[in-house]
């Protein structure tokens, strides 16, 4: 893998770990944040609705207490109007000694404010305290009358402003007093709000908070902030107060216009009497509110401290792991460079061995030198060489080994080498002289590198005795010259060979023609002075002279086979065969010879040469079964190895003695007298001659007088001569 | 034309062959003229009638050469060169009568122009009967090329 891509593979894997580290951050934050939202909105809601129960609870605790005053006046109305004095004087309409059965009742009773009695119409009877004028005054107007005569049951009234003087707020409480059979009056109870309803202020309602009541009408009865403002405000448009009217209760949160402010709001219904409470106090006032805001808070900075604490433990286990992935990773490199250290080592101890090895036993001379050309190393091969031992050469300048003319180039060499770097031999194989510790020079083939160690300079050398290779050298070149003037030598005698052959061809048969022509003229012109002895050695001269003849004829055969170039090419030897016996058969047409030739024998040779070949085999198989009875001559081949086929000419003839076998193909070598065959004894010579010549060769065998069989074969059927190679 | 008014040239320098080869045709029962130069220059001088043959006629042409390749002075193939590279003798009938069988000797003279390659062989016997043969061709079988 090449570093660029390592590179952007570590890439992707730190952005992969980094957007894992960001998902997790945001799973964790986004599960902490709607853990922390729920339990905020729960917690939220449950103290909201502490906060706004107890607002409610003093809402109705106001109403139920209300209704249980009220309650109380009733009954202290009702038991008035029915005590029987009372009811008997009110029955005999004596108004006057019926009040003042109630005069200690305002003293008792100091909420009750005053009382009064009125007959059915609503008129005014008797009052007390008495106020002056008002008997006589009627009432039917007033809300108290209406509702107690709507089905004579005692009433409370809405709030009114009393019409005589001190004109405060008070509200009135009316039972009918019954008689036999009907109603005979009304009592009328006039109740001061303010001291009615004193026992509000003693509710602990909370902070800031007030308490108002509201009558029927929704005229407000009684404010617990506003008690001292004069006059009766008509609250019947609130919202909150219509509901308490309706007789629902319940709380809510809104904005209070008239107060101005963000407030809670319990509102409750007066059982039984159609007023309203309703208790008020501003959020920012409620403890509740403020307790759950400051619970809040402390919930939401927890939270904030569990995310705050979860991503620093994110961020911290992945710095952890992020460091424990670095250390793996360098402790991996480490190893990896440790045991590249020990590779690298053992390969650098298994190289300096090996060189040590080659160079202490390298047959040729190692020698290294530092920048300065003093000898650093000498291996053993050097000290044979030069003679000198390590102790002799090391930290000696490399000129000891250098006969004195070259000292100044190499030291000139040397300074131009440091100086420049232009190298002249270095890196190259050059033939210098040596010389010897014992003074003596000699020819030496070196090959010279140098290196670096840091910025020092080193040479090594290897340098060869070539004093060997030299003479060797000088060797084959002489031999070389012995060869081209022995080839000279050859071509001059080539030549006169060939002239020789050409004279003999026509020099020497011309005596020999001229011997036996004048022989035969002589038996012919002189026959009559000759004697039968005469004749008979003119008939001896005349077959030697003839013999001379053939053996001139055979010798230049076998300078011909030996002389011409041999040309290849396909050779039917089964033709030439059959050719050579029909120039036999007219030749001597007695003669009765089976003669057998193995079909298409086809070969790669020199045709005129080849003919030669079979002219003699042939030809003495003819000669040799001249006195078989059933002559025959076979020729055929066999497979002679993988690729190569071996010839053959057999006969039934006279045969020879395998003893002689070894002589059969040398020059003028005959088994047999010219008494029993004619012959020359060259043509086998000349046989082998041209066998050997296609890189083929000849053998015989014979058992005597069952005739002898002639094997040659012939080189490759396709092999290419030398000759035709360099053409 | 009579058969034995037709000339026959002998190139011989050899007497001893001179003399057999006569002896041959007569033993062949040739009776024609037989004239013999005894060196290649001298059978020059014969064919285009100069020199020592100046007076000789030059319509008078040899019916046919016998030629020998060994000769002093000018060599019987160089003789058959100047035969062939001449216009009047350029259709002369000419045959190498000569002791070698020399491929050499064979190549040249067929290139030449030789007409027959004759080798004398060491029996006499056998040399008659070839000069008979060769008579008998070249003399009576053979018609001459036209004059």
């Amino acid at each position: 893998m090449t570093g660029l891509a390592k590179l952007r593979n570590m890439g992707a894997s730190l952005i992969a770990r980094a957007s894992i580290r960001w998902a997790a951050l945001f799973l964790v934050s986004a599960a902490i944040i709607a853990t922390a939202s729920s339990s905020y909105r729960e917690i939220d809601k449950e103290l909201t609705t502490v906060a706004l129960l107890r607002r409610e609870a003093v809402a109705r605790i106001a109403a139920v207490t209300l209704a249980e005053k009220f309650g109380r006046v009733v009954d202290v109305a009702i038991s008035l109007a029915t005590r029987v004095r009372f009811r008997e004087l009110v029955n005999q309409e004596k108004w006057g000694e019926a009040i003042k059965i109630m005069h200690d009742i305002p003293r008792d009773l100091p909420h009750i404010e005053r009382l009064f009695l009125t007959d059915t119409k609503g008129t005014l009877q008797a009052d007390v305290p008495a106020l002056p004028g008002v008997r006589g005054t009627n009432f039917a107007y007033r809300e108290w009358y209406r509702g107690v005569s709507r089905d004579w049951r005692p009433y409370v009234s809405p709030v009114y402003t009393r019409a005589a003087s001190p004109q405060i707020n008070v509200f009135a409480v009316a039972v009918p007093v019954k008689n036999a059979g009907g109603v005979a009056g009304i009592l009328v109870l006039q109740l001061r709000v303010e001291s009615l309803l004193e026992w509000i202020n003693t509710i602990d309602t909370g902070r800031q908070d007030f308490v108002y009541l509201v009558d029927s009408k929704g005229q407000v009865a009684f404010h617990s902030r506003h008690r001292d403002r004069p006059g009766i405000a008509d609250m019947s448009g609130v919202p909150v107060v219509m509901k308490s009217l309706r007789g629902e209760h319940g709380v809510e949160t809104g904005f209070d216009p008239v107060e101005n402010e963000e407030a809670i709001v319990a509102y409750a219904p007066v059982p039984g009497y159609g007023w309203g409470v309703v208790s008020q106090q501003p959020l920012h006032a409620s403890l509740a509110f403020a307790t759950k805001e400051a619970q809040l808070r402390r919930l939401l900075t927890g939270y904030g401290f569990i995310l705050l604490l979860c991503v620093l433990a994110i961020f911290m286990a992945s710095r952890i792991a992020g460091e424990r992935r670095r250390a793996e990773e360098d402790r991996r490199m480490k190893a990896e460079l440790e045991q590249r250290v020990v590779e690298r080592t053992t390969a650098l101890q298994g190289s300096e061995e090996r060189f040590r090895a080659v160079t202490e036993t390298a047959s040729d001379a190692v020698i290294s030198a530092d920048g300065r050309g003093d000898i650093i190393y000498f291996n053993p091969a050097a000290q044979r060489i030069f003679g000198y031992s390590v102790e002799e050469a090391v930290n000696q300048p490399l000129i000891l080994l250098m006969p004195e003319r070259f000292h100044e180039a190499h030291q000139r060499g040397l300074r131009r080498f440091l100086k420049t770097g232009e190298a002249h031999v270095i890196g190259k194989t050059v033939e210098l002289a040596g010389k010897r510790k014992d003074g003596t020079e000699f020819p030496l083939e070196l090959s010279l590198s140098s290196w670096k160690v840091g910025e020092e300079i080193f040479f090594s050398g290897m340098a060869r005795d070539i004093t060997q290779r030299r003479q060797a050298e000088e060797r084959i070149q002489q031999l070389h010259r012995d060869l081209q003037q022995r080839a000279v030598e050859l071509e001059a005698t080539n030549c006169e060979l060939e002239a020789f052959s050409y004279s003999v061809s026509h020099d020497l048969r011309s005596p020999l023609r001229s011997i036996d022509g004048f022989g035969q003229a002589l038996l012919e012109d002189c026959a009559s002075r000759l004697d039968d002895q005469g004749r008979h050695y003119l008939n001896r001269i005349r077959s030697s002279t003839q013999h001379m003849g053939q053996l001139i004829d055979d010798l230049l055969k076998l300078s011909r086979a030996t002389r011409t170039e041999i040309r290849r090419e396909p050779v039917d030897l089964t033709q030439l065969a059959q050719s050579v016996i029909t120039g036999l058969e007219i030749a001597e047409p007695d003669r009765k010879v089976e003669c057998r030739v193995q079909a298409s024998m086809v070969v790669d040779g020199d045709p005129r040469l080849l003919r030669i070949v079979l002219e003699n085999l042939i030809g003495n198989a003819w000669k040799f079964t001249s006195r078989t009875a059933q002559a025959r001559i076979d020729m055929a081949s066999f497979p002679d190895g993988a690729d190569n086929r071996a010839y053959y000419v057999r006969d039934n003839g006279a045969g020879f003695d395998m003893a002689y076998v070894d002589k059969l193909f040398g020059v003028f070598q005959r088994l047999h007298t010219p008494a029993e065959f004619p012959g020359t004894g060259i043509g086998l010579a000349t046989v082998q001659r041209i066998i050997h010549r296609h890189g083929g060769r000849a053998w015989a065998e014979s058992e005597g007088g069952k005739g002898a069989s002639f094997y040659f074969t012939l080189g490759a059927f396709s092999r290419p001569t030398p000759h035709e190679e360099q053409s | 034309m009579n058969m034995n008014e037709l000339t026959i040239l002998l190139v011989e320098d050899n007497p001893d062959d001179e003399e057999l080869t006569l002896r041959a045709l007569r033993k062949n029962n040739i009776m024609n003229t037989v004239d013999v130069a005894r060196d290649g220059a001298e059978a020059l001088d014969y064919l285009f009638c100069q020199g020592a043959h100046k007076a000789r006629d030059p319509s008078q042409k040899p019916a046919i050469v016998m030629l020998d390749l060994k000769l002093p002075k000018i060599d019987g193939l160089e003789v058959l060169r100047r035969i062939r590279a001449d216009e009047r003798t350029r259709l002369m009938p000419v045959v190498i009568l000569t002791s070698s069988k020399e491929e050499q000797d064979l190549l040249k003279s067929y290139s030449l122009g030789a007409n027959s390659y004759i080798r004398k062989p060491v029996d006499f016997n056998q040399f008659v009967t070839t000069v008979g043969h060769l008579g008998l061709y070249w003399l009576v079988l053979n018609e001459a090329p036209p004059k």
